[in-house]
């Protein structure tokens, strides 16, 4: 491969120290990792410790610690405003409120949920807690979400539900979705985790669907400890929601409901503790939006000399992202397979793993259920992406040195496969 | 006592102007949760399993008795975690007088919960009321420790194994609490804690399951979470159960104040035990056998000796301010979705109904002063003292 200059001259570079000069001085070969402490790719963003103390006090004075307090009421609220959807539903984790939206949806039936198979590895689980079996389905190649056509034929007479996925760098086509589930008469739910923040043709992603679902994990835009959300602008369904949260106790029974209708209630409550630092990682958003873009946009200026090499782009230049994750794209011409490549950047100290991959339908992580077809696209992009380290434990100079990295694979990835093959690494 | 009139329930200014509550929420020192949290945001470690989450499993290892400690997001969870783990199908007898989130576990862990009277007397399931809930299908039973009692755990370790059953616990109330001499936590394939703000051990919400089954505890901690790195079993279902850093250092505060929360507990039940000791009707709920947390103060109601039923006293008590509770009220066995389906097989449950009729919880916790139990107790006195002329003024007024 021809050396360039601009290959080497990595804007905010490193200090020597961070520079690899020779194959042999690769981590993986034995030399020094760039980081000692591993650089991860969640967003682990948190407020001002003094703020939070202030909050949590308040809770303490309150005595009031869970049980719909005044804290969770008010991230509630806030939430519900940003997404400018009517009702915000908090919970214990985005996962419980998946598992409660697929169970009420199917009315106490076993069924089948579609979802994608290119996606979070704890959906199939989502849907077996509700009593339902997977049924996966294939993915449209820009936005990786579910392709409106392919969850058209997959709908039979035992589907219950849609859980389409909103992707970070696409939400996917929600109105070809949304029209198919209405013509077919299905409910579709979103899982909006990593869409924090996004708009779809203009409007902040939140009212879409029956409902949606955001994390308020650490590592999610939000952070929360743990922590989740729903988010609809159906009243009935809010009410029905925030019963079972609360284990469904006779005196709470919405007034709405029949007698005869059952739903099966739990302990999905958020707790004060959990509340108050969502709701002050919710004032610091566009802030930790914007760090996100700069990192983003900093990768990006190098990486796009890479050949074979490419950051996954927002398809929809014009609408919002939270580029919470940075997503590479690795193509023949690099000179490293995918997996290679993550075995060399993870001895370097980037913590980081292949994205979606293996796809769901073939992975063993939930054991099979539904004879599954192949999935052409979903199976082509799992052998594609990986994801780079990013979140607040990530600075623009850690940036540079991964990038110092990549441009040194770049310019010398066939020696390093070829010395990776030698060693039967990867 | 004041004069009927100036009830609150009639009309007059509550007894007390803030509510007190049946809830533990004892809140550990605030300069220690402070360096507490400093110490998380500093580490920037949140979630996870981090080292505050190992920290409080390995403490409440050392502190039950048992191998292993796994922390979840809350008591339900927990139960639904460990019955998932413990790779049943079919049956799982329950008792029916139970807080309703111990049957709800066992349905969402795919089980058909069955449920079974009480022994009126120890308000708990015994080897004869699981019997009569038994079928071919059984494959297991769920004790519950109720008010930090043990579900006579020697006897229902016996019929478990002579009708082949795994036998587990739901242990909310029960953390601090012994019997024989061993520790609740170390009974049965399994136990279930609450660290919920109303129970003695404060994670604001938490839990954990403990167990000396070494194959058990992987399969736990591995449906526990969806991470590859946390994978220690075949599993076929996980759920993200995790606690997070601030409900773990909010349990270890609270978990080195239980001994003396325990001993405050102990001397609030024992100042409602002086002052209610001689009242006619109300009988309170003895710990006698073996350790216990006192984080409940039951009262039992007897309508004929005290001339109202407990439903007037709770409404009474109520609009004083003294937000006492009726545990469990309905029973499971006559709430949705379990009335009237397989659950209630076994058709009646007298024991059960009794308890749901009679039982009140008085407030007790961190927040209640001894000034407080007093008052509590001059109202009772004095309702109780009138309590026909109470009755019959509210008979007049309705």
């Amino acid at each position: 491969m021809p050396k360039t200059e601009s290959m080497l001259a990595v804007p905010g570079g490193s200090d020597e120290r961070d520079v690899k000069r020779s194959v042999d001085s690769l981590a993986i070969f034995g030399g020094a990792p760039l980081f000692a402490e591993p650089r991860p790719i969640g967003q682990l963003a948190a407020p001002d410790i003094d703020d939070y103390l202030a909050l949590i006090k308040q809770a303490f004075d309150r005595r009031w610690l869970t049980n719909g307090g005044p804290i969770v009421e008010r991230l509630e609220q806030r939430l519900a405003d940003f997404h400018a959807a009517r009702h915000c539903i908090a919970v214990a984790n985005a996962g419980l409120g998946i598992i409660m939206l697929l169970r009420l949806l199917a009315g106490n039936r076993h069924g089948e949920v579609i979802m994608p198979a290119f996606s979070y590895r704890g959906l199939p689980h989502f849907a077996r807690w509700a009593n339902q079996t997977p049924r996966y389905c294939d993915v449209a190649v820009d936005s990786h979400a579910l392709d409106p056509q392919a969850v058209d034929e997959a709908i039979g007479p035992q589907v219950t539900a849609i859980l389409a996925v909103c992707n970070c760098h696409s939400p996917g086509d929600i109105d070809g979705l949304s029209r198919v589930a209405a013509t077919r008469g299905i409910p579709i739910l979103f899982d909006s985790v990593y869409a924090q923040g996004a708009t779809y043709r203009g409007e902040i992603l939140g009212g879409f669907g029956v409902a949606e679902v955001y994390s308020l994990h650490a590592t999610k835009l939000i952070n929360g400890f743990e922590g989740g959300y729903i988010t609809t602008n159906d009243a009935d369904l809010a009410a029905k929601l925030r019963w079972q949260r609360d284990f469904c106790l006779p005196g709470t029974r919405p007034p709405s409901m029949t007698e005869s209708e059952t739903i099966l209630g739990l302990n999905a409550k958020l707790n004060e503790l959990h509340a108050a630092m969502a709701l002050l990682s919710l004032d610091r958003i566009d802030d930790t939006i914007a760090r996100n873009r700069q990192r983003f946009e900093a990768y990006q200026q190098v990486c796009r000399q890479f050949p074979g090499f490419s950051l996954l782009v927002p398809p929809e230049p014009d609408q919002q992202r939270n580029y919470g994750l940075i997503v590479a794209e690795i193509a023949p011409s690099w000179p490293l397979s995918r997996d290679q490549t993550i075995a060399v950047l993870n001895a370097e100290g980037a913590a980081i793993a292949p994205y979606y991959s293996p796809p769901l339908h073939q992975s063993d992580h939930v054991s099979r259920s539904l004879p599954s077809r192949h999935l052409l696209v979903t199976e082509s992009l799992a052998t594609r992406f990986l994801q780079l380290p990013g979140g607040e434990l990530v600075s623009l100079e850690d940036v540079a040195t991964f990038s110092n990295l990549l441009a040194f694979l770049a310019e010398n990835g066939a020696a390093v496969a070829a010395a990776l093959t030698e060693r039967r690494i990867g | 006592m004041k004069p009927i009139g100036e009830l609150a329930v009639f009309g007059g200014e509550p007894a007390f102007a803030l509510p007190v509550h049946v809830a533990q929420l004892n809140l550990p020192e605030w300069t220690t949760v402070e360096q507490s949290f400093r110490g998380i945001f500093q580490r920037r470690y949140y979630a996870n399993n981090g080292p505050l989450v190992l920290a409080l499993e390995q403490a409440l290892a050392e502190r039950i008795g048992v191998d292993h400690v796994v922390c979840v997001t809350n008591g339900t969870l927990g139960l639904t975690i460990l019955a998932r783990g413990l790779e049943l199908a079919g049956e799982v007898v329950v008792p029916a007088f139970t807080f309703p989130a111990t049957v709800q576990a066992l349905s969402w862990a795919g089980l058909t919960p069955v449920l079974c009277d009480v022994s009126a007397e120890t308000h708990m399931m015994t080897s004869v009321t699981a019997a009569a809930a038994l079928s071919r299908e059984t494959m297991g039973i769920v004790g519950v420790h109720l008010w930090g009692r043990a579900c006579d755990p020697a006897e229902l370790q016996t019929f478990a194994a002579e009708h082949d059953l795994t036998l587990f616990f739901d242990a909310c109330h029960a953390i601090g609490c012994s019997h024989g001499g061993r520790e609740i936590g170390v009974f049965g394939a399994g136990e279930v804690f609450s660290f919920h703000a109303t129970k003695i051990l404060n994670g604001a919400e938490g839990g954990c399951i403990t167990t000396n089954d070494a194959r058990l505890a992987d399969r736990l901690r591995t449906i526990r979470n969806f991470h590859g790195s946390q994978t220690f079993a075949t599993v076929d279902t996980r759920i993200n159960g995790k606690m997070s850093e601030a409900q773990a250092a909010m349990a270890l505060a609270s978990l080195a104040d239980l001994p003396r929360n325990i001993a405050a507990n102990r001397e609030r039940y024992r100042r409602y035990d002086e002052l209610l000791g001689d009242l006619p009707g109300i009988s309170l709920m003895r710990y006698p056998d073996h350790a216990n947390n006192f984080q409940y103060v039951v009262v039992q109601i007897d309508e004929t000796s005290c001339g109202l039923h407990r439903d007037v006293l709770f409404r009474l008590l109520t609009a004083e301010n003294v937000l006492c509770r009726r545990h469990f009220y309905p029973g499971v066995h006559r709430m949705t979705p379990y009335r009237n389906t397989i659950a209630t097989r076994v058709g009646a449950f007298p024991g059960t109904d009794r308890l749901c009729d009679s039982l009140l919880q008085l407030p007790i916790g961190q927040a209640v002063a001894s000034t407080d139990i007093e008052r509590i107790c001059d109202l009772l006195r004095g309702i109780l003292e009138r309590a026909e002329e109470i009755v019959a003024r509210l008979r007049k007024q309705r």
